[in-house]
This record gives C-alpha cells, sequence and structure tokens, in this order.
C-alpha cells in the first residue's frame, strides 16, 4: 500500500491527493476537521462580540429597548428570508456535488452568490438610512438627520466634543433662531429620547486640543477659523437618554463584521463556481463545495442570532 | 532571514548529493541541503524549513526583547530615573513585554520546535495542511511588522495588556501595535488548527494516540487552546480599536462603558494563553527527562491527561487577574478556588518528572541540565503562583516584584529553559550536528546561577512592597530604599550573568552549525520516531513510511526501533 519514495508524479486517478496523504480518504477527513476546527473559532470570535452585547444589553436594557426602534424589521426580515434562502440553495449546490451533476452544481452555487450580493444591497439600503440620520457610532453619533427641513437647512456642524462625551452640539447658522422645543419635536417625531438639552452658547468655550478632538459630521469643524469667527452663536448641547451611541457602535460592529464574512463567503463561492467550471469536481471529489457550505451555513447562523437580537428586542 | 541562509549554506557544505535521481538508492538529500537560496526558504512548504524560519525569528525576537529588558534592569541599578525618562521606561517594559509574548515565547515552542518535530514524531511527511502552515508564518511576518512598526511611530506606553480606558486616550502608537498582535493570533490559530488535525488524521500506523510522544500531547492541549481562546483576543482587540477609532463607548466609562469589561474580555484570552505558553514547555521537560534518564516515563496517562486538564482549566481561571478591579467577592472566591486547582494537574506532571529521575540512570547532558533547572525554576515560580491565587495575599502583593518575579520564573524559569532544553535535545537532528557539551553545560549553569540571580530578588522586592513598572524608587519607601537598591543591584547583576550565559551559547550553537562533529541519527539514543531517520532528516521525513511497534518510551534494546513498511 506505500507508495514509492522519491518525486512521483501525483497519481493521475486522484488530481488533487497532495503528495503527504495515504489516501483520498484521509485528505477529505483532514480537509473536513479542520474546517470544524476553523467553525470553532469563527464561534468563539463572534461569542466575544455577543458577549459584548450581552453585558451592554444587562447595563442598559432601557437603552436596547429604545434605540432598536430605529432598525427596520421589514428590511431585517428580509435580509434573513434571503439568508436562509442561500443556504438552501447552498444545500442544494453540495448534493448536486454528490451526485456529481456539475450543471445543477454551477447553477446553485450562482444563485448562492446572487442572493448574498442581494443581502449585501439590504444591507447596504439600511446603512445608508442610518448614515443619513447620523445614527452611526460612538462619538460619531449626532442623529442630525432627524432634524426637520428646517432646521436640518440651517445646521452647520453637530459633533461631540472629547470633554463631554455624552453632548452632541449642534451649531445653527446665527440668523435664523431655533428653538429648544422645535428641536424636542423634532426629536421626539422620530422617537429619539431627549434627556437633557441646553443652549450651550454661554457655557461652550472650545480650547484647539477640543477642537482637534471633536467629530464634525461635514469635516468643517476642523477649520479653526470657522468656529471662531461664530463662536457662542446658536449653538445647543443635547444629552440624549440612554447609551445609543453604544446600541449603534454594536450593531456597526456586529453587522459590519458579519457583512464582512458575507463578502468573503461570495468571493469562496466564485473559486469554487470556477473550480466546478473547469471540471475539477467529480463524485469522487467536491470537499471544497462541501468546505465552503460549510462555512456559508455558519454565516447564515450567525444572522439568525443576530437579527432577533438587534432587531426584535423586547 | 540571513541567519537562516546561513543555516543552508553551512549543510550546504555537506556533500549531499543533489539532482540526478540516479542517487536515489543512496541517501536523499537532507532538507536543508534540497534546495538553495532565500526564496527556496521563503516559500518552502516543507514544515521542517517553515520551523527553521520560525526558530531564527523568534530567537531574534528574543534578542531583541532580552536587550529591551537588560536597559531596563540598568536603569533600576539606581533608585533615581537617571538613565531613561519616565516615558521611555514606559515604552521600552511594553516593549518588551509586547515582544516577548506575542512574537516570542507564544510562537516559540510550538511554532518553531513544534513544526519541525510533530510530523516526524508522528511518521508523517508534512503537517496536514502545508500551505496554511506557509501562510501561518507570513502571517506571523506581517504582525511582527506592525508590532515593530509602532517602535518607529513613536511606540506605546499601555503595558502589554492595553488596559482601557488609558489605551484608548495615550497618545501613543496603540492601533498599530493592536492590530499587530491582532493579525499575529491568526497566525496562532491556523498553527494550532494545522496541529490538532495533523495529530488526527496523519499519524503513522500502530502509532495509537497512547504511543503518541507527550511532547505531542502537550503540543494537542496548547492547540486546543490556540484554537478556541485566541478568537477571544481578536475581538478584544478590534473592539478596543473601535473604541479608540470611534468611540463605541463600552470600555470608557466616559461615555458609558467598563474598563473591568475590558479586562475580561483581555484576560479569557491570555491566561489560557500563558498555558500555550507553559504547555509545550511541559511537553519538552517529558521528552528529555525521560531520554536522558534512560527509563521510561512516570505516568504516561496522567501526563498525557494533565494537559487536557490543564487546557480546560485554563478556561475557568482569567478572573485572579482580576482580585482588585472592582470584581464581586463571590466571583473572586470561585476563581481563587479554581486557580487552586491548576495546582493539581501540574504537581501530577511535576511529581512524575521526579518518579522518572528516580533509580533511572541519569546522564547530565546541556538537555538534561535545562530540564533539572526547569524542575527546580519552576517549583519555585508555580508554587508562588498560589501565593498570588490566594484572595488575601493577593492584595497585598499585587502590582508588585512579586507578581514580575513569579511570572519570570514560570515563564522564563520554565517556558525559556525548557525552550533552550529541546533545542539542545533536538539540535542534532535540526542541524545534522554536535554542539560542544563543555560550553553547552557551562551555559545551563550560567543561565541557572543569572536567571535565580535576577528574578530571586525580586520575591523580596515585591514582598516588601516595591512595585512594579516604577522607573525610579527612591520615593517609594524611604526606610527602605538601601534594601531596595541592594536587591535592584543584585537583581541587574543576575542580568549581565545572563546575558554572558546567552552570548556563550549563541557562540558555541553558531560554532557547531560550521565546525560541530557531524550528528549521529539518534545521538541520545531516544525511542520516538524522530530518531529513526536521518540527521538532518530527508525532505520526505523517512525513506520508507515508518510503522510504529512500541511505546515513545521503550528503550529496551531488542526491538526492531522501526520496521519499515513492506514496499
Amino acid at each position: 500500500m506505500s507508495k514509492p519514495t522519491g518525486d512521483q508524479a501525483p497519481l493521475l486517478q486522484q488530481p488533487f491527493l497532495q503528495h503527504h496523504f495515504h489516501s483520498a480518504a484521509q485528505q477529505e477527513a483532514s480537509a473536513k476537521l479542520g474546517m470544524w476546527l476553523f467553525l470553532a473559532q469563527e464561534l468563539v470570535f463572534f461569542g466575544g462580540i455577543f458577549l459584548a452585547y450581552g453585558a451592554v444589553r444587562y447595563f442598559y436594557p432601557e437603552t436596547m429597548l429604545s434605540a432598536h426602534e430605529h432598525l427596520s424589521v421589514p428590511m431585517g426580515a428580509l435580509n434573513t428570508a434571503v439568508l436562509i434562502t442561500s443556504s438552501l440553495t447552498m444545500a442544494l449546490a453540495v448534493h448536486a456535488a454528490q451526485r456529481g451533476a456539475l450543471r445543477a452544481l454551477r447553477r446553485n452555487l450562482l444563485l448562492t452568490v446572487a442572493l448574498a450580493g442581494a443581502f449585501l444591497v439590504v444591507k447596504y439600503v439600511e446603512y445608508a438610512h442610518k448614515f443619513h440620520d447620523g445614527l452611526l457610532a460612538g462619538n460619531y453619533l449626532t442623529a442630525h438627520g432627524m432634524l426637520d427641513d428646517d432646521q436640518g437647512a440651517r445646521l452647520q456642524q453637530a459633533f461631540r466634543l472629547r470633554a463631554s462625551p455624552e453632548q452632541v452640539h449642534f451649531r445653527f447658522d446665527a440668523r435664523y433662531p431655533v428653538t429648544r422645543e422645535a428641536l424636542l419635536r423634532a426629536f421626539g417625531a422620530h422617537k429619539m429620547p431627549v434627556r437633557a438639552i441646553t443652549r450651550a452658547d454661554a457655557a461652550l468655550t472650545v480650547s484647539e486640543p477640543q477642537l482637534a478632538h471633536a467629530r464634525a459630521f461635514n469635516g468643517a469643524l476642523d477649520d479653526p477659523a470657522v468656529w471662531g469667527s461664530q463662536a457662542g452663536s446658536n449653538t445647543f448641547a443635547v444629552t440624549f437618554a440612554g447609551k445609543p451611541h453604544i446600541f449603534f457602535g454594536l450593531y456597526f460592529a456586529m453587522t459590519a463584521l458579519h457583512g464582512l464574512h458575507v463578502l468573503i463567503g461570495m468571493l469562496l463561492l466564485g473559486w469554487v463556481w470556477r473550480r466546478a467550471g473547469r471540471g475539477d469536481f467529480s463524485r469522487a471529489y467536491f470537499t471544497p463545495v462541501e468546505n465552503v457550505g460549510l462555512y456559508w451555513h455558519l454565516v447564515d447562523l450567525i444572522w439568525i442570532f443576530l437579527f432577533p437580537l438587534l432587531y426584535l428586542v423586547r | 532571514m540571513t541567519t537562516a541562509g546561513s543555516t543552508t549554506s553551512a549543510s550546504g557544505a555537506a556533500p549531499a548529493p543533489v539532482g540526478p535521481p540516479s542517487a536515489a538508492a543512496a541517501a536523499p538529500p537532507s532538507y536543508l541541503a534540497a534546495q538553495r537560496g532565500i526564496l527556496s526558504w521563503l516559500f518552502t512548504l516543507d514544515h521542517k524549513r517553515i520551523g527553521v524560519m520560525y526558530l531564527v525569528s523568534v530567537l531574534t525576537f528574543f534578542f531583541i526583547g532580552g536587550l529591551l529588558a537588560v536597559v531596563l534592569r540598568l536603569e533600576l541599578m539606581t533608585a533615581k530615573g537617571d538613565l531613561l525618562s519616565a516615558d521611555v521606561y514606559n515604552k521600552l517594559f511594553t516593549l518588551h513585554g509586547a515582544i516577548m509574548i506575542f512574537v516570542f515565547i507564544i510562537p516559540s515552542i510550538p511554532a518553531s520546535l513544534g513544526n519541525i518535530l510533530l510530523p516526524l514524531m508522528i511518521g508523517a511527511k508534512d503537517v496536514a495542511f502545508p500551505r496554511l502552515n506557509l501562510l501561518s508564518y507570513w502571517i506571523y511576518l506581517v504582525g511582527s511588522i506592525f508590532l515593530l512598526y509602532s517602535i518607529l511611530a513613536g511606540a506605546m506606553d499601555t503595558g502589554w495588556t492595553f488596559y482601557t480606558p488609558y489605551s484608548t486616550q495615550t497618545g501613543t502608537a496603540v492601533i498599530s501595535a493592536t492590530l499587530g498582535v491582532f493579525i499575529l493570533g491568526f497566525s496562532s490559530i491556523l498553527t494550532g488548527l494545522n496541529f490538532i488535525v495533523t495529530i488526527h488524521k496523519l499519524r503513522a500506523p500502530g502509532l495509537t494516540w497512547m504511543r503518541l510522544p507527550l511532547f505531542l500531547w502537550a503540543t494537542y492541549a496548547t492547540a486546543i487552546i490556540q484554537v478556541l481562546a485566541t478568537p477571544v483576543l481578536a475581538i478584544t482587540l478590534l473592539l478596543l480599536v473601535a473604541e479608540r477609532v470611534l468611540g463605541i463607548g463600552i470600555f470608557d466609562p466616559a461615555m458609558g462603558g467598563d474598563p473591568v469589561l475590558y479586562q475580561h474580555f483581555f484576560w479569557f484570552y491570555s491566561h489560557p494563553a500563558v498555558y500555550i505558553m507553559i504547555l509545550p514547555a511541559f511537553g519538552i521537560i517529558s521528552e528529555i527527562i525521560s531520554v536522558h534518564s534512560r527509563k521510561p516515563i512516570f505516568g504516561y496517562r496522567a501526563i498525557a491527561f494533565s494537559s487536557l486538564a490543564i487546557a480546560l482549566l485554563s478556561f475557568l481561571v482569567w478572573g485572579h487577574h482580576m482580585f482588585v478591579s472592582g470584581q464581586s467577592e463571590l466571583a473572586g472566591m470561585l476563581f481563587s478556588f479554581l486557580t487552586f486547582t491548576v495546582a493539581v494537574p501540574t504537581a501530577i506532571k511535576v511529581f512524575s518528572w521526579v518518579a522518572t529521575l528516580y533509580k533511572g540512570s541519569i546522564q547530565l547532558t546541556t538537555a538534561m541540565l535545562y530540564a533539572l533547572v526547569f524542575l527546580f525554576t519552576f517549583t519555585i515560580g508555580g508554587l508562588t503562583g498560589l501565593f498570588l491565587g490566594s484572595l488575601t495575599t493577593d492584595i497585598h502583593l499585587h502590582d508588585t516584584y512579586f507578581v514580575v518575579a513569579h511570572f519570570h520564573y514560570v515563564m522564563m524559569g520554565g517556558t525559556v529553559v525548557a525552550f533552550l532544553g529541546g533545542l539542545h535535545h533536538w539540535w542534532p537532528k535540526f542541524t545534522g550536528r554536535m554542539f560542544s557539551e563543555r560550553w553547552g553545560r557551562l551555559g545551563a549553569a550560567l543561565v541557572f546561577i543569572g536567571f535565580n540571580g535576577t528574578f530571586f530578588p525580586q520575591f523580596i522586592l515585591g514582598a516588601q512592597g516595591m512595585p512594579r513598572r516604577y522607573h525610579s524608587y527612591n520615593l517609594v519607601a524611604p526606610d527602605q530604599l538601601p534594601l531596595f537598591e541592594l536587591l535592584h543591584r543584585l537583581s541587574s547583576l543576575g542580568s549581565h550573568v545572563l546575558t554572558i550565559a546567552f552570548l556563550i551559547m549563541a557562540g558555541y550553537l553558531l560554532h557547531s552549525l560550521f565546525l560541530g562533529q557531524r550528528a549521529p541519527a539518534n545521538p541520545w539514543g531516544g525511542a520516538t520516531l524522530e530518531w529513526q531517520t536521518a540527521s538532518p532528516p530527508p525532505t520526505q521525513n523517512f525513506v520508507d513510511d515508518p510503522v510504529c511497534s512500541h511505546g515513545p518510551y521503550d528503550f529496551s534494546d531488542d526491538p526492531p526501533a522501526t520496521s519499515a513498511a513492506a514496499g
């Protein structure tokens, strides 16, 4: 049974058998075990961020409840359906590979890639909406998109300062009066609970280093001249209730990590699709299809947990 | 890389025939002589060459990290901070820690010795995934470059633990350093994954689990931790970078976050990580003690399973790093209790090694000397861990030099000493050359003296209240100043003895590469499979696929050590 020593040409009947394996079965078992171990470490990896989610939910349950209202359940549900369907087409692809049906294999792989793409498109639409609203991670959360049209047109800057990271400062064009009550109404209309809102004109003096740390959504704040010329005019400091900046920090961290995995999955699916077209796979050898399938099911599974945890908080 | 290249040329001088297949009947060329040129190293899929590249890399980083430590010790020779500014001191001890932990000690034994030995010991041609193996080396290089880049970018001053909220606020190069560590984590995960699959699937016929060399049981237990703990570090560091760049607010109290949450995250990886560092060392000691006392190991199964037990328990004790961080008292008690349970499997190992030595025919070779040094220093390191694992004494001792001394007794007196022992034990196998035993024994003796000289005074310093990470100590406890200064000077003196020991070691090892005697296949009379092939082994490891017919520590003279598979 032992192979002759030295560098022999690969055995023709098993074109993808590497030299250090004795048999195709040994190679396949190794590849499978390797993939399962990889999935195990993926689970621990995502487990870490789920743990962070759990801790934040434990610290700030009201924030979870109120901030999740800004996520679109129909969009999330649509994406859940898309991903579950893609798991089906992936399973069909593996089944086709087992039967040696290469045309069906390629068709199902292509369908899976298309569904993955659809998932990312929906995600893009959701992200774009959050960017528009200013519902971003941490220091970048300003919620400036929730102002009404008039206020929005007059808004010059919205930013947080390092010295008071929990407050968002809104600076309006000094020529138009904007009232506290109008701001409250605008945020209230968008279910963005506000804990405190003060005129910051007098209180707010911004030093150079603070300026450097301030996060401006339009970049204009980086220019000290802009600030200096209008300092003290028509500025409000808003403290939102709860910690929405943490919720959206987690939302973006979790969904972006998952989205990255979807993207990598698409590349892997494309690679397997190309190999299938080249005729690499047969009933005797289709390990890469199975392993990419395992990976894809895991990506799907993680979303199955993300969707209720982020979108369906009760 | 240059040293790796010189290794090639050294063995290239050997009269190993290269090329014509007519020579196939003769011995095939060794893995060192099979190919030449730097590219044949950088793109090799041969686990032995990858292991050699790891070996050269980790030794280089050990040298850099060691130099930093010597500078730190120089500063502490006087109570005032007169050599370095406080800022530079903070950066140097951070770099010393980060380099030693992440690019030296974690990859040291598994990725270098383990890579070379694992397939040899199980009679395989290579690891299960050779390309993944090379990829993990490249990832290691990229991660190291990020970490080194942080030095150019102003270094960081957070300590190697990157504790928040300071790490999210300091103006130093935290991001490039943490990204470097993040990348290095992938290398560790992929190596562990590769090793688990290789041990499961590629063992030679007859090599049952109960015939597996104990080094591989240890490597296996290590690999489990690498695969299952490292991802938590990855997510922790990503969250830290997100905290720093975006201010997402889960670790920063100013934004509603919890810095202790960061510590939980960090130690959930970093405590198991100390077992990534020490378990392979246990494995090496099992091999050396058995082979060099010519006696089957005592308690094979107990040693094997205690490695797995330690791997399991390692996940349950991280909270003992936070006894004084505001963790609940109940949690503190539970973690303290669980920490004590780790002592059980560890003691099983130590007693088994001592029992193996009993009535063995002990040969005081260099490797054996390192194993004996290990027994001494590791036992001190392990037992002082119990002081720190007890809630009450920890309140007094935490953040003092006692912790520094304990950690170095375990990591340097344990892992590094075992690594050196393993390096000497397998040096003939790796290079095909014998080193000078006389110089080797001198080196081992100096390491013993220098190591204890450096770190034993630190136990006393810590117990007397000297805090760690202080760049000057003239104001710490004025009434104790003479004692502190004396002990610090002893410690610094010890570090100079250590430096001399390492220089001697570098000297005779390099000398052996060029002028050492040719090594026989089995210079120590080992019974594991790696000794059944030539020194250095051919690229394919074995001329005929080996079949294992006896246990790894069966030193009886008669059995046919290895029978070649029926051709």
